[in-house]
């Protein structure tokens, strides 16, 4: 058998495994180590696990991660996401599909505030499905909606994954995030869309609601202006330099955490309550992180996603062609793998290949990016398709994933639109840097 | 269908009160108030992040940064995730998916939970065997961090305590596993 054999093998029994029940990480740090045990012997393998916990978890970098999170959770505790769900639904709920159209639209503008995919799942969802739970919505439109929505929380800036994009390939962080607006925008609407054609197709999905008043409208306007702020200060402060995009993850959880005092909503319970959902979630990311740190030295040493990138270097296919591989790679990839371990595991080898074939680094990012995100609504193991189940009882993986469909059509027409019109990621940057 | 069943303040031992001998109903709420304490010691690491963050921001305008601000964030944000992960495990809040077991009856869908949580443990017992030869070596070898000379064992000693709270966690997540319908 060739390494590479038992690199694709090791992928199987990952999903065997994950599809019998066994929490994701555990699936891949038990494949991982079963597989670097078999290729390395024991002493290998006792090195691999005596270093990838602390190495998955000690970059400085990652510190963004439980910042973000704890932003997150304030943000939720400070009803921010409750009043941008409001705010947004006094405009166009009352239209056919209009409370999953609301969503995508609050996930995208609290994505602006949150920076992680997960935490814009985990809140809106808590937010969002009981109110279309009791209009009469489907519950595969209404969670399929949001997992969707929570992706462009990834794009949308401040991102982790474009901040670790960015430290991999040495591009502007800055730069980066400002070329995230445009397909971020272009993001909300194609999901807009993809919802007003499944609306319309099965109309019964989604029941008209009440048109509210300008004045209505309005106050609810105004309940936002602290979402404004924060998004100001996080974004702002790192374009005025006053702080890294590392740094502006923590600025946004005191921000947040400053919010939830001055609205009042923050006692002592509300913050323990905030304290352990931040405990829980980002346990749940780092420890796969971990799982997918272990995976991956079994998968390096295989030489498998090695094996993939010289098929791709000694084809001989022009650039167009190599680009229409990474990205089928990175597709193929994100059904398999989190975003964030794929986008660490490749992009060292993948973003020199990009580099030879003239392709721009922020546009590649934003592409490599917005691939990640279609991984993150992608069956078998898209993260927001699980993270989506446990903001509301009695809702099944089979009813998210039915639901999903449309909205992986609409992030493919958007790929299709920033690998055919660059200009739609470089525009911005070009005329602000 | 996720397992993360976070949400439940306190849910944990309540789930698992009505179905073992006052002993284990004990031990079991003794081990989950561990984890909440271990998760909160780890959420004050991540708070101490973000403050060192904060007045390195501000003090820098003025000409007074926090010196090593990179080796404490680092020491916090790893002591931090280290010691959230088994709170993590006890409330089952580790992403797991339910395609194929959900169809299964709830007796070997239970089977399946078992096996999860048992191998879970094992991965970490392993896991803790390697990093306290891997701490052994630190201590040995007296490694610093870069900007303040922090012994790297400090680094390794909450990731320690981490590994083994969730050898201790990862059986407690199937006690505090909520039974479903027709579970036995």
């Amino acid at each position: 058998m060739t390494p590479s054999l038992l690199g694709a093998l090791g992928f199987l029994g990952v999903l065997v495994l994950i599809a019998f029940g066994m929490p994701v990480a555990v699936a891949m740090g038990i494949v991982g180590a079963a597989g670097f045990w078999w290729m390395n012997g024991f002493a290998g393998l006792t090195f691999v696990l005596g270093s990838s916990p602390f190495e998955a978890v000690f970059p400085y970098s990652l510190s963004v991660v439980p910042l973000f999170v704890m932003m997150g959770v304030f943000a939720s505790r400070a009803g921010l996401s409750r009043s941008l769900f409001e705010m947004v639904t006094s405009f166009l709920g009352h239209l056919r599909g209009g409370l999953a159209v609301t969503s995508v639209g609050a996930c995208a503008l609290f994505g602006a505030i949150c920076g992680s995919s997960l935490a814009t799942v985990a809140t809106m969802g808590r937010v969002a499905i009981p109110e279309m739970r009791a209009r009469g919505y489907s519950d595969s439109l209404s969670a399929a909606s949001i997992a969707a929505g929570g992706t462009l929380g990834v794009l949308i800036p401040p991102s982790i994954l474009l901040v670790i994009y960015g430290i991999l390939t040495q591009t502007s962080i800055g730069q980066l995030f400002i070329a995230a607006i445009v397909p971020g925008i272009l993001g909300t609407v194609l999901y807009g869309l993809a919802i007003v054609a499944k609306v319309t197709i099965s109309p019964d999905l989604a029941p008209r609601t009440e048109r509210l008043s300008w004045k209505k409208r309005l106050t609810a306007l105004r309940k936002v202006w602290n979402v404004l702020a924060l998004f100001l200060l996080v974004i702002g402060g790192i374009y005025l330099g006053w702080f890294s995009p590392t740094e502006a993850a923590a600025v946004g959880a005191v921000g947040a955490f400053l919010l939830a005092l001055i609205s009042g909503a923050m006692d002592r319970e509300t913050f323990w309550d905030a304290a352990k959902e931040t405990a829980a979630l980002t346990g749940m990311i780092f420890f796969i992180l971990i799982g997918a740190s272990l995976f991956n030295y079994f998968l390096e040493t295989t030489g498998l996603p090695n094996a993939l990138i010289d098929l791709i270097k000694a084809s001989g296919l022009s650039a167009t062609a190599v680009l229409f591989l990474i990205l089928l790679f990175y597709i193929v990839l994100g059904c398999f793998m989190d975003s964030m371990s794929m986008i660490l595991l490749t992009v060292p080898f993948i973003a020199p290949v990009a580099q030879q074939m003239g392709f721009d680094p922020v546009w590649f990012g934003i592409i490599v990016v917005t691939v990640a995100e279609i991984g993150l609504i992608t069956p078998p193991i898209g993260m927001n398709l699980f993270v989506v189940q446990t903001t509301a009882p009695n809702l099944s993986q089979r009813l998210v994933i039915a639901g999903i469909l449309p909205f992986i059509l609409a992030d493919v027409v958007r790929l299709i639109l920033l690998v055919s019109f660059p200009l739609l990621v470089l525009w911005l940057p070009m005329r602000m840097f | 269908m996720s397992n993360n069943r976070a949400e439940g303040s306190g849910g944990a031992s309540a789930a698992a009160a009505p179905r073992f001998a006052r002993p284990v109903r004990g031990a079991v709420a003794f081990l989950n108030g561990v984890m909440a304490v271990a998760a909160a010691v780890g959420f004050a690491g991540f708070a101490a992040a973000a403050l060192l963050t904060i007045a390195d921001v501000i003090g820098r305008r003025f000409g007074f940064p926090i010196v090593g601000v990179v080796d404490l964030v680092q020491l916090c944000v790893l002591g931090g995730a280290w010691l959230v992960i088994p709170y993590a495990f006890a409330k089952n809040a580790h992403v797991a998916v339910d395609l194929v077991v959900h169809f299964l009856p709830a007796r070997l869908e239970r089977f399946f939970h078992v096996l999860a949580g048992l191998a879970a443990a094992g991965l970490m017992i392993l896991i803790f065997r390697a990093c306290f030869a891997a701490y052994s070596q630190q201590v040995l070898f007296g490694d610093r961090s870069q900007q303040l000379g922090i012994p790297i064992a400090w680094y390794w000693l909450p990731l320690l305590i981490g590994v083994a709270l969730s050898v201790v966690a990862a059986p407690l997540s199937i006690l505090n596993r909520q039974p479903k319908a027709g579970d036995a």
